[in-house]
């Protein structure tokens, strides 16, 4: 595996709508960083060195003291080392993000930057109890700009209140920055979340399906406008600056995923560690097992290669599918797909429609085998 | 020696305690051993023991030897539930008392009364005991008031006792040698013995149980039943204690099983009458009933491919389950499946539910319905069982369909809803007869299938399930029904067809639609969902299509959560039925159960 993913899983405050597995707070750091390191070096044989790319995500990787960001970027740099154009990613907040610790950032090797913007709104941070406003959120890209080319920040659209024009200003804000990279996202009421009991509660006011299916369609005409290209469901980018290490989730490559929560994938078997800090810490230290695994049969990989693939605008082609699961079962998706107005199917290619794209989860549910 | 034997049965309202009781004794008397107790021994069945109530009748022999003198006590277990009340009666018809077990925190429930006349009627000695008495909300001068009233008995006839405990058992074994009287019988005459109930061995095929009347029968006899007029052989006799212990030869007045080689329940109907081919007795014992379907419903396969496994399945639950009738049918919605005929709507929960642990077949079942007959204007008679299988409109001259004598046992508390509920079910009231000051028996007349529906739940609820309830048909009736289609987009769906009353059908199909529309879920596209009665639409409800259905992110790799919950969707989908291009959900074909 030449790409990695390490899950920080502190944040200042947890955000109404997260449903990833983070605590609130720092203070562990230390334990935290010490278990991370064993587990890098328990799973080193995985690893297949000079990495491709690796990816700090969390949580909030920048509320993660320098000095433990340095510790991991010590291991790393003396057991795997980087490949030349290796993509280094920070998913950063702009409360952290000063001139100070982007040039740090830099010195370390970092090379992108994601930041969580959500919205230039301050009625929508409130609504999605994020913890800046919209002038530091400004300031920190301003910032961010100064130091790292290769910059991307988030967006959350569908959001209850935010009206269209509010939308399409956040894109136009992020555009006259030059930020090269845009996730946006339709906001979703996840279980787990916050959200989902402001809401049952009547703190919040629910998301309405319309208003989020024509912002959607909003985001990929607005983006397209402003000479950015979709390259994934919710994912922009100028030419050349796609993510590296999330486009290789969506291709089937492997990936090492350390920290509690994070998620791995070997070709064969998924694995994904406990998440709960704690637990995850006193499991590692006393060499128990702190993971869950599943093996990935054909039925799997098929659903798995529909759900990721499907992902991508491009689609798959012809020749991936049949290198996996041979022309019999290229001819019978052909058959499902090509009549259908959410599927663009050329001879050698099938990809979802911008309509498929909006209701993808039940095509692509549609398509598996079970 | 006929002096020794007793032959008893119990009766008693699902949970008043008739299988602890039953257990008690079995442990008081040494049938059973430490060992082999399991909660409640006589209900074989796992679905009995969940649902705590008596499928199946069980006999069983218990030896009790109280001073010098050993006698057989036998007992013949009863189905609780009035979708078996034919059954019951075969069993009572089989013994000479009964013990009346009334919970002394419920009183006495509609449906014991109805059993308790039928052993009245057979001239039984009844003993009434007063159960759960340990129980800190017995009440037992009230309970014993209502016995009282209904028995003419005196108070000291009535036994305390606690099955769970154990307390009073001792007396009600002393009451069944005193009070019980010995079986009559002439050993020396021609064998006649009534069949009062059959269960299915895998290796053994069918076992009879039966009690002598008259005559003996011995191992190898050349044997044969009344009515249906077969012979066999009696491979082996014997009694039923834990298990079958053979004997040579079996005398009048002994209950017993017979074992001949039969492997179809449909063969050895309850009460019938074994006697010998040569030698017969003169008549076959009186009472003798085809079980009759009361409630018909569908039964598909939920995946298409698995209709020759449902047939193997139900017919397999046939070889022990006599009254369960079927014939295949198809439906342009459900495909290829069979109609089947049942004693009342708990018979039905069964078969479903042995369909799914016995045989671990997945199946959709439709709405019940009840058999009505219809004339023609050419003065044919049709029976119908399925609503879509209805003649033109045109044709009919009329219909007629099954009514009831609805008893209902409640709380005077709850006179005024219960009174509502059953005209809003079409009934008429025949009867009110107070029972104790604060117990009120309600009899109605109406039609069966009112209660196909809902009545059940509904009459539960409204009386906070107080209320009991046990009926008996009484006969077909004119009535005014109209068949209501429901069309989806515009298609007509048969298997959401029902027959109802045309009073009623106007808001019928607007609940209908109603609940449909909660139960199908939203798709791809708009989907219209019409009530109709011949071309007339009455009502219309839409199902939006969806916007938007989509994850927006799918971030640190965790595709395994994503891929579950989508092949849980497709899982969910595959178990619907299409029709046109709409997926229908399985709960949609039994909407009409559930309407408000």
């Amino acid at each position: 595996m030449k790409r990695i993913y390490i899950h920080v899983p502190f944040c200042i405050a947890k955000c109404a709508y997260c449903d990833f597995y983070s605590i609130e707070g720092n203070s562990m750091q230390k334990e935290y960083i010490s278990a991370l390191l064993k587990e890098l070096e328990d799973r080193k044989s995985e690893i297949l060195w000079p990495l491709k790319s690796l990816y700090f995500g969390g949580g909030t990787p920048s509320f993660l003291d320098f000095e433990n960001l340095g510790l991991i970027f010590n291991y790393i740099n003396d057991n795997f080392g980087f490949e030349d154009l290796a993509e280094i990613t920070l998913e950063a907040n702009p409360e952290n993000i000063d001139a100070e610790k982007c040039s740090r950032w830099k010195e370390l090797g970092i090379n992108r930057l994601s930041i969580g913007i959500q919205s230039f709104n301050d009625e929508d941070l409130e609504y999605l109890q994020r913890i800046h406003s919209s002038e530091k959120a400004i300031a920190a890209l301003k910032i961010a700009k100064n130091h790292f080319s290769n910059l991307s920040a988030d967006l959350i659209h569908g959001i209850s209140g935010a009206n269209d024009e509010r939308f399409i200003k956040n894109v136009e804000i992020l555009t006259t920055l030059g930020i090269p990279h845009i996730s946006m996202y339709s906001l979703s009421i996840e279980d787990r979340s916050k959200l989902r009991k402001l809401i049952i509660n009547n703190e919040r006011s629910n998301i309405d399906e319309e208003t989020q299916a024509r912002q959607f369609i909003l985001a990929a005409e607005t983006a397209a406008k402003n000479g950015y290209f979709q390259y994934e469901i919710s994912n922009f980018s100028k030419p050349g600056i796609e993510s590296q290490h999330n486009t290789a989730y969506w291709k089937g490559e492997p990936y090492a995923g350390f920290g509690p929560s994070a998620h791995s994938f070997n070709g064969t078997e998924r694995r994904w560690n406990i998440a709960d800090l704690k637990e995850y810490i006193s499991a590692v230290e006393s060499g128990a097992k702190y993971f869950e695994t599943e093996t990935i049969g054909q039925q799997e990989k098929y659903n798995e290669f529909i759900l990721t693939r499907l992902r991508l605008v491009e689609g798959f082609t012809k020749q991936e599918f049949e290198q996996e699961f041979g022309e019999e079962n290229f001819r019978k998706i052909l058959l499902k797909t090509q009549n259908s107005p959410y599927f663009s199917v050329s001879e050698n290619r099938i990809a979802f429609t911008r309509e498929g794209l909006l209701i993808s989860d039940a095509l692509m549910s549609d398509l598996m085998e079970v | 020696m006929l002096e020794n034997i007793r032959n008893f049965c119990i009766i008693a309202h699902i949970d008043h305690g008739k299988s602890t009781l039953a257990d008690r004794l079995l442990e008081f008397t040494d049938t059973v051993s430490e060992r082999d107790r399991k909660a409640q021994v006589l209900d074989d069945m796992d679905l009995e023991r969940e649902k705590g109530i008596t499928i199946k009748s069980h006999a069983i022999q218990m030896l009790y030897k109280p001073e010098d003198v050993e006698y057989k006590l036998n007992l013949i277990d009863t189905p609780g539930h009035v979708d078996f009340s034919y059954e019951v009666s075969r069993s009572i018809a089989a013994c000479e008392g009964a013990l009346l077990v009334v919970d002394a925190s419920q009183g006495i429930q509609a449906q014991t009364i109805s059993n308790l006349y039928q052993a009245i009627d057979h001239n039984l000695e009844i003993i009434p005991v007063l159960n759960k008495m340990d129980m800190p909300s017995a009440m037992p001068e009230e309970v014993k008031e209502q016995i009282i009233d209904l028995l003419g008995c005196d108070e000291e006839d009535i036994i305390e006792a606690s099955a769970k405990t154990g307390y009073g058992i001792d007396k009600i074994l002393d009451a069944i040698l005193l009070k019980v009287p010995p079986p009559k019988g002439d050993v020396n005459a021609p064998l006649q013995a009534l069949i009062f109930d059959s269960v299915f061995n895998q290796y053994r095929g069918i076992i009879a149980y039966f009690r002598i009347m008259n005559g003996t029968v011995h191992t190898g006899d050349h044997v044969k039943l009344m009515n249906t007029k077969k012979e066999y052989e009696a491979d082996e006799v014997g009694v039923l204690g834990m298990g079958l212990h053979p004997k040579k030869m079996l005398h009048a007045g002994d209950v017993g099983y017979i074992i001949s080689g039969v492997k179809v329940a449909r063969e050895v109907r309850v009460g019938d009458t074994i006697t010998h081919v040569e030698n017969p007795c003169e008549k076959a014992i009186d009472g003798f009933k085809e079980a009759v379907p009361m409630v018909f419903a569908g039964i598909y396969p939920v995946d298409a491919d698995d209709y020759e496994d449902l047939r193997e399945s139900i017919e397999k639950l046939q070889l022990n389950d006599a009254s369960l009738v079927y014939e295949p049918e198809s439906s342009a919605a459900l495909g290829f499946g069979f109609r089947c005929g049942f004693l009342g709507l708990l018979h039905m929960e069964i078969v479903q539910e042995r369909l799914d642990r016995e045989f671990d077949m997945d199946v959709i079942t439709t709405v019940p319905n009840v058999s009505y007959k219809v004339f023609t204007r050419k003065e044919e008679l049709i029976e119908v069982h399925n609503p879509s299988g209805l003649p033109d409109i045109t044709k009919i001259d009329y219909i007629e369909e099954p009514y009831i004598k609805a008893n209902v046992i409640t709380k005077t508390d709850y006179i005024g809803p219960i009174m509502t509920l059953g005209i809003e079910k079409r009934g008429v009231l025949k009867n009110q007869v107070f029972l104790s000051t604060d117990r009120v028996e309600i009899t109605f007349e109406m039609p069966l299938a009112e209660i196909v529906f809902d009545f059940y739940d509904k009459l539960k609820s409204i009386s906070k399930g107080y209320a009991s309830f046990d009926y008996h048909e009484c006969g077909y009736k004119r009535a005014d029904l109209v068949r209501l289609d429901i069309l989806l987009n515009g298609e007509q769906v048969d298997a959401l067809s029902t027959l109802i009353h045309r009073a009623n059908s106007y808001s019928f199909g607007r609940r209908m639609v109603e609940k449909l529309k909660e139960l199908i879920p939203r798709q791809q596209y708009e989907i219209a969902i019409q009530a109709a009665i011949g071309a007339k639409i009455i009502a219309r409800e839409t199902v939006k299509a969806f916007r938007k259905d989509v994850t927006s992110k799918c971030y640190g790799g965790d595709i395994t959560r994503k891929r579950k919950l989508l092949e849980k969707q497709k899982k969910g989908k595959k178990r619907m039925r299409q029709v046109g291009n709409i997926e229908v959900p399985q709960s949609a074909f039994m909407a009409v159960l559930k309407l408000d």
